[in-house]
């Protein structure tokens, strides 16, 4: 199985560049968007596999940019990736079928098996 | 006719009585038994005075005594009482009104005085679960802000791991390599902090799911079992019979539980017992309560229990996050924790959890 193409979004630059380089060092097509408008264009542009978004950014219900991408981008999976989430946010990413939760600083190996599995989920998906 | 007009007829009747016998005298004597009769009139009236008074004693005095026991009630001395022994029906019943009265109001002074007491303790907890709650607040949005610059320190020095692992050996590789992973690992220690503050313990998922509350009493139990036969202690269950299935986060609700019991074994010596009850306390509303004989939490410690970073355990075994990050859960999951404990008996803490989760009484509703 092919490793997936990886969008992350986050408003972080310093983090969201980093990682960007830690998950192309293993082998992941990833990159990396700031701002909303900057991951609504990337997400129709290059359709990624898996997006790991921030919901905490700036200037934007996190929620509302979630349910954004899920329309834009109906095969990918998306993983919530914040510095905190509280529990009405959680509620509603596993009701808007978000595949997972992980919360910052997250553990390398942690954040490849969430991607992996996700990636896993979204081929079976397509197969069907 | 009242206390007062009997007593203002005695005094009309005998000056009456007087004058009128002085009248008769001296009409009917001549002007030499002018002054006799004058005589008589005085002892007679004299007579009329006195009787006057006596009359006025023998009702003013009880009064007086009674208005002396009113004012010392009114005082709050409910010791006062009424005068004693009286010939007069009516001061006899309103001395008996007096103590009715007196007594009644002596007991709701009393519940008065127990319901002011019981307001403010009230008031205390209220005060100290919105402190609790503040704190909370703060914590959270401290470890979230935290959180930010502790994960890019975080890929940072990943990346230079990462970069080393392809990199060739150079001078100082290897201090190079025990440096990053002081960096790492520190970087470990403070996400165990935040994380555990903002109450992801494991996992951040929500899942409601229908839970024998025995079996999950059980499966902290296996899972603690070692920690139980390190300390040698004993884990007693006593669990209900016919309980309803509760819905709620298993893995939130045993990480509480594993807090508590993980405290309960802390506090035992050597031979103890944890015993642990599961128990309706009615249709909507389960109760697991961990019951432990070790020395007990002290009046002032115990009011400071979930506050974040108070702990009674030596410097370095405990966080101080346990039981406030339980507090969290217990919240979030539409619970709550009590906690009683005497000094030298032991501790009782009871975990309360909703039958139906708080998202299915929204999705209900």
């Amino acid at each position: 199985m092919p490793k997936a193409r990886v969008l992350l979004i986050d408003d972080e630059r310093e983090f969201a560049a980093t990682l960007t380089e830690r998950l192309g060092l293993r082998g992941y097509e990833a990159s990396a968007a700031f701002t909303a408008e900057e991951a609504i264009a990337a997400v129709a542009a290059s359709a990624p596999d898996v997006v790991l978004l921030d919901l905490n950014l700036p200037g934007v219900r996190g929620v509302e940019l979630l349910m954004t991408l899920r329309q834009l981008l109906p095969q990918g999976e998306i993983i919530l990736l914040s510095g905190h989430l509280d529990l009405a946010e959680k509620i509603e990413g596993v009701r808007l079928d978000a595949f997972g939760l992980l919360l910052k600083p997250v553990v390398m190996s942690e954040l490849t098996a969430k991607i992996d599995a996700a990636q896993a989920k979204r081929r079976t998906h397509a197969a069907r | 006719m009242s206390v007062h007009q009997r007593f203002f007829a005695g005094f009309v009747l005998a000056l009456a009585g007087g004058a009128l016998v002085g009248v008769i005298a001296t009409a009917g004597l001549g002007q030499a038994g002018a002054s006799a009769a004058a005589g008589v009139l005085g002892v007679l009236l004299a007579a009329g005075i006195a009787a006057a008074h006596y009359l006025a004693r023998r009702i003013s005095a009880p009064l007086r005594e009674l208005e002396e026991a009113m004012h010392r009630v009114a005082q709050g001395d409910f010791s006062a009482s009424a005068p004693g022994p009286t010939h007069d029906a009516e001061i006899a019943s309103l001395s008996a009104s007096f103590t009715q009265m007196r007594d009644n109001l002596k007991d709701t002074m009393i519940s008065l005085e127990l319901a002011v007491e019981n307001l403010h303790d009230k008031q205390e907890q209220l005060v100290e679960v919105e402190k609790l709650a503040s704190l909370g607040r703060v914590a959270a949005g401290v470890a979230h802000e935290i959180n930010n610059p502790l994960a890019v320190i975080n890929e940072k020095a990943g990346l230079l791991q990462d970069f080393l692992e392809v990199s060739g050996d150079f001078k100082h590789r290897e201090r190079f390599g025990a440096l990053l992973e002081g960096i790492t690992d520190s970087v470990k220690r403070c996400r165990t902090i935040t994380h555990r503050l903002l109450g992801f313990a494991r996992r951040v998922e929500v899942t409601v799911e229908p839970l024998d509350l025995n079996d999950v009493v059980r499966r902290v139990c296996e899972y603690l079992e070692a920690d139980r036969a390190a300390k040698g202690v004993a884990f007693e269950l006593r669990p209900a019979e016919g309980l309803p299935t509760v819905h709620t986060d298993r893995v939130e609700f045993e990480q509480v539980l594993i807090n508590i019991v993980k405290n309960a074994i802390d506090a035992l010596p050597a031979g103890g017992t944890v015993v642990l009850t599961t128990r309706a306390k009615n249709q909507r509303w389960l109760q697991v309560v961990i019951a432990d004989t070790g020395p007990g939490i002290p009046a002032d410690q115990l009011k400071r229990l979930f506050e974040p970073f108070f702990t009674t355990k030596e410097k370095g075994k405990g966080t101080g996050l346990g039981l406030f990050v339980s507090h969290g859960i217990m919240k979030k999951l539409g619970g709550r924790i009590l906690v009683e404990s005497a000094v030298g008996v032991g501790t009782n803490f009871t975990l309360e959890l909703p039958v139906r989760h708080v998202t299915q009484e929204i999705a209900s509703a």
